[in-house]
């Protein structure tokens, strides 16, 4: 049984990699005889059933008219093999630049198709399911969108997009898949924080904010220990004085500049704090306010606009390369991640 | 008007928008495919199928509620039990297309999702079989190809995906499957001509005789009391060599030789040995084209034999299939005009041909033993029957009164009124109480000429029952006591005179006028029509295959290589197909071509690795990768010498292309001589 599963991963990667061989990534298709996959569809196997009980019955009974019927269909089928082919041949796919979109949202790609001649109900969606149809596509640009959801944050590749039109009798169905160089970025969820923390500010003595130490944080007492604390801040000489538990409390001194800080949410999960900070780089850039984002490994300029908001959020979507297993499982499903 | 999704469990992967209207089109289709078919069934099954159509669309149309599922489970199941009480276990022909048309009918009420839609049409298809079966005349091949028609456009609208049912989709969609099916025919033709055929059905049809007029497989003299006359055609024949007197057209189908006081049925039968044809007249050879009747019995007349259909000889020389006959069919006889095939008779057929029940009728054997007493032969006697029916007040009458109690003597000594049945049961139930063999014989008599054509028609209304009598030393003899009752005696009434059933109008001699009406003229005209269709299409058989394998001179071939060459047939037929539909795909407009042409210049001058990838792969395409104004400026670029020229051009084209109201012209000549003025770097 093992065995058997190991077999059919092994041959899903192998059809994988000549598929991708033979459809490569770029920014426009034209569907031609190379790239275009014909087959049965079910209707179209009930068809033959259907056919081959008439024929059967025909025989039986040596019904020339029954002979003439059968006939008529099975050449009926045959005909449709070669219309549906041709409703998918010389499509002309391409997608344009993907909007962002907040994690659990969902964005839309974009696709301008045109062609040399007429096609109807065309189908596009992904991984074999359907989630558009154009009824009618001429020599004029027509424009389709399919959405896809967003569950993770991330950096990713348009996935396959799956094609297929089984117009004109259901029977016979034309697919292909489409891979376009075409990227999109998520950003994290962006989820309000309990309290705006960051206006009080408060600082951390470890590695990254020894670094912004200069800025004018410094300590401003001692509270009482409350479970998530960091470690690193708890006042262990007070405790070795058999004082208690005490954590020291760093704060900043209040500016017009707002800094999202990543220590600005001590014993949070790192996938809540960029959300937290996504929230606020979000409210922020709505009123115009200047700001800057601090997190490991990125550290923004304090600045304004559309441009330094997306440079922020999308430094936020692509926090820490080695995010956990389950994560990137997913991501290589739905697509590659940088 | 909404489709309602009752409480589906599965859903469609793409629902079509316009589920409400196809649902139309289905019940349409529905309705189409069952009408014809209720010619042929029980009426209650036609009142199901369209009561439960109609109940669909009136749901659909004011909202109805839909019954509840055991309602509708109960429906089907009390349909299927009657269905079954009444066929006795559902086999046979008239069960099994009982069967289907209510299924079908009924799924009317149960169609909720794309695919029992696409159901509901393919079953259209299969509905059209079981009509052939019934009826191949051109009227319903034509009614067949309509209705195919609907059923692909039908099929055709599902898959466009339209949003909006306008009456011009359904025309779009009609004429799209009227064009496929029309390109379709060529190759069904080649497959109709050489799809290897077999001569014989795959198995047995065994069923219960159905009820059909004519010929029936027993006989109920006195039984009947309105006898209808049917004027449809059972059988055509053409003859090859002299044709028959009209006291030889006797075409016997089958012999009834077992009587049980009532009825007469056909006995215990054994294969006539062939061998035992000894003649020495030359055959006369006939062709005979039967209608279907879903018998297994063949006309023919008297000493004839049988070929070109798979058919054996009983010892009552009567001659059938293994199988029901549900289909037109085309066989060949050799006739043998004066003369006697078997003139030696064993014990177990002399004591099957004098069987009758011991008592009973004993007016009629008191009567007949003291005629017999009378006479000094069989002969003898028989033309004193004649003469006695004769002169007696017996009478011909298509609505006799029925015969009680004892049938033979209620008939021959009481009313005395009756059409052949009656009279041929009569005369050997007679002779068989004397002890001399006789059997009653069934079939069509007589056939008329095709006045525009070289046939003759046999109609179901020329059904007749005579006799056969078996005379010492001379062996059977045919007796038809029908033909002794005196032509004053003939009742029958004008209307019926013109319409005449063979027997009676042999008996009064109405000789019709010579030249005919208009309308006889356009019946034979018609049935001359019918006739070639037989010819040219129905009759179509293994035989006629192999004939025109012989004609392309691939008489040897085998299966596998006719297959073969099917195969390649139908590639051919497909790459045919894609081709013609590629290139005769419209051309873009003239407009595209060019600035698809000031396209390839910019790319040829670029001259790079890109540029070039880019060509070859947009050989067939319309290159869009730019707008307008950058590739003109691009132009420009490239060939500053004629800076001024690509500008006007600019104009020109911005103007043709963009311009509110969109011009249809011609793109002018100037702009392709810059094209051909800019040189190629």
């Amino acid at each position: 049984m093992r065995f058997f599963t190991q077999f059919k991963q092994w041959r899903q990667q192998l059809f994988q990699r000549w598929l991708n061989k033979r459809i490569p990534a770029v920014a426009r298709h034209v569907l031609r005889y190379r790239q275009i996959f014909i087959f049965p569809t079910k209707a179209g196997f009930g068809y033959a059933g259907l056919v081959l009980i008439i024929l059967i019955g025909a025989t039986n009974y040596q019904n020339n008219l029954a002979f003439a019927l059968v006939f008529w269909l099975v050449s009926l089928g045959f005909l449709a093999i070669a219309y549906t082919f041709r409703n998918m041949l010389d499509l002309d796919v391409r997608s344009t630049p993907i909007q962002a979109a907040f994690a659990g949202d969902s964005i839309e790609a974009d696709f301008l198709i045109v062609s040399t001649h007429q096609h109807r109900a065309i189908a596009l969606g992904l991984e074999r399911t359907i989630d558009t149809m154009i009824p009618h596509i001429e020599a004029r640009p027509t424009r389709a969108s399919i959405s896809i959801k967003t569950p993770k944050r991330g950096f990713y590749q348009l996935p396959k997009i799956y094609i297929e039109t089984q117009y004109p009798l259901g029977i016979i169905h034309a697919w292909s898949w489409l891979r376009f160089n075409q990227t999109y970025w998520v950003y994290p969820k962006p989820i309000q924080p309990p309290i705006n923390r960051s206006i009080e500010g408060n600082s951390d003595d470890d590695a990254e904010a020894e670094s912004i130490q200069g800025r004018g944080d410094d300590f401003h007492g001692l509270k009482q220990y409350e479970p998530g604390d960091s470690p690193k801040r708890i006042d262990w000489k007070a405790y070795a004085r058999e004082r208690g538990l005490h954590t020291k409390d760093m704060r900043t001194p209040q500016s017009n500049a707002l800094w999202f800080r990543w220590q600005d949410f001590p014993g949070i999960s790192p996938e809540l704090r960029l959300s937290y900070i996504c929230f606020l780089v979000c409210e922020a850039a709505k009123d115009d306010a200047e700001f800057g984002v601090i997190i490991p490994a990125f550290k923004s300029e304090l600045s304004h606009g559309d441009a330094h908001k997306r440079q922020c959020l999308e430094a936020l979507a692509s926090y820490g390369d080695d995010s956990p297993a389950e994560d990137s499982f997913e991501k290589k499903s739905q697509g590659i991640k940088r | 008007m909404s489709f309602r999704q009752a409480k589906t469990v599965e859903h469609d992967r793409f629902p079509w928008v316009e589920q409400a209207f196809i649902l139309n089109w289905v019940l349409t289709v529905q309705f189409l495919a069952c009408l014809p078919l209720m010619f042929y069934l029980k009426p209650w099954i036609g009142a199901v199928v369209f009561s439960a159509i109609v109940y669909r669309y009136s749901m659909e149309r004011f909202n109805i509620k839909p019954v509840a599922q055991w309602v509708r489970v109960a429906i089907v199941f009390a349909s299927a039990a009657v269905l079954v009480a009444q066929h006795a276990g559902l086999s046979g022909r008239e069960a099994g297309v009982s069967l289907a048309v209510l299924m079908y009918g009924l799924k009317a009420i149960e169609v909720k999702r794309n695919r029992d839609i696409i159901v509901a049409l393919f079953i259209g298809y299969f509905l059209i079989v079981a009509l052939f079966l019934y009826n191949q005349s051109v009227f319903i091949a034509l009614y067949a190809v309509i209705l195919v028609v609907i059923i692909t456009a039908g099929l055709i609208h599902c898959f466009s995906h339209l949003s909006s049912p306008t009456l011009n989709n359904v025309f779009g969609s009609l004429k799209m499957s009227a064009k496929l099916l029309a390109q379709a025919v060529p190759l069904s033709i080649i497959l109709f001509l050489f799809f290897p055929r077999f001569s014989e059905p795959l198995w047995n049809l065994q069923s219960k005789g159905a009820a059909g007029t004519g010929v029936s497989d027993s006989m109920h003299p006195g039984a009947i009391g309105n006898l209808a006359l049917d004027n449809s055609v059972a059988f055509r024949i053409k003859f090859f060599g002299s044709i028959p007197s009209s006291d030889q057209l006797y075409w016997r189908a089958m012999v009834l030789d077992q009587f049980d006081g009532k009825a007469w049925t056909v006995g215990e039968r054994s294969i006539f040995n062939q061998a035992q044809i000894q003649t020495n007249s030359t055959p006369e050879a006939y062709e005979v084209t039967i209608e279907s009747h879903n018998n297994p019995w063949l006309y023919h007349l008297e000493h004839s034999a049988i070929e070109g259909i798979g058919a054996t000889p009983k010892d009552d020389l009567s001659w059938s299939l293994d199988y029901k006959l549900s289909r037109v069919a085309r066989y060949r006889g050799a006739w043998y005009p004066d003369t006697s095939f078997d003139k030696t008779m064993n014990q177990k057929q002399w004591a099957q041909n004098t069987q009758i029940p011991v008592t009973g009728n004993p007016k009629t054997r008191q009567w007949a033993k003291r005629l017999w007493a009378q006479s000094n032969s069989t002969v003898e006697f028989l033309a004193k029957v004649e003469q006695f029916i004769n002169q007696g007040p017996f009478r011909y009458t298509l609505q006799p009164p029925i015969n009680r109690g004892d049938i033979i003597d209620d008939f021959f000594i009481n009313s005395r009124q009756g059409f052949c049945e009656h009279y041929a049961s009569a005369l050997v139930y007679m002779m068989r109480s004397l002890g001399v063999p006789a059997r009653v014989v069934v079939g069509y008599q007589g056939g008329e000429k095709n006045p525009l054509d070289d046939y003759y028609i046999v109609r179901q209304k020329d059904a007749h029952a005579w006799t056969e009598i078996w005379l010492p030393n001379q062996g059977w003899k045919r007796y038809d006591p029908t033909s002794w009752i005196h032509p004053s005696r003939v009742d029958l009434s004008l209307n019926q005179a013109v319409n005449q059933r063979s027997e009676a109008l042999n008996l009064i001699d109405v000789s019709l006028s010579q030249s005919l009406s208009y309308l006889q003229q356009a019946g034979y005209m018609w049935d001359s029509f019918n006739q070639n269709w037989n010819d040219l299409f129905l009759n179509y058989n293994a035989d006629k295959q192999i004939d025109i394998y012989q004609y392309f001179r691939v008489a040897n071939l085998d299966w596998y290589k006719i297959g073969l060459l099917l195969v390649a047939c139908i590639l051919a037929f497909i790459c045919i197909g894609v081709w013609f539909l590629v290139k005769r795909a419209p051309k873009r407009d003239a407009w595209e071509q060019w600035f698809h042409q000031a396209n390839l210049l910019i790319i040829k001058a670029q001259n790079n690795k890109v540029s070039k990838k880019a060509l070859n792969e947009n050989k067939h395409h319309p290159l869009i990768t730019q707008g307008p104004r950058a590739t003109f400026s691009q132009l420009a670029q490239f060939y500053p010498h004629h800076k001024a020229q690509i500008e006007q051009a600019e104009a020109v084209y911005l103007k043709a292309r963009y311009a509110h109201e969109k011009s249809n012209s011609a793109v002018p000549k100037a702009l392709y001589q810059l094209l051909k003025k800019l040189p190629a770097k």
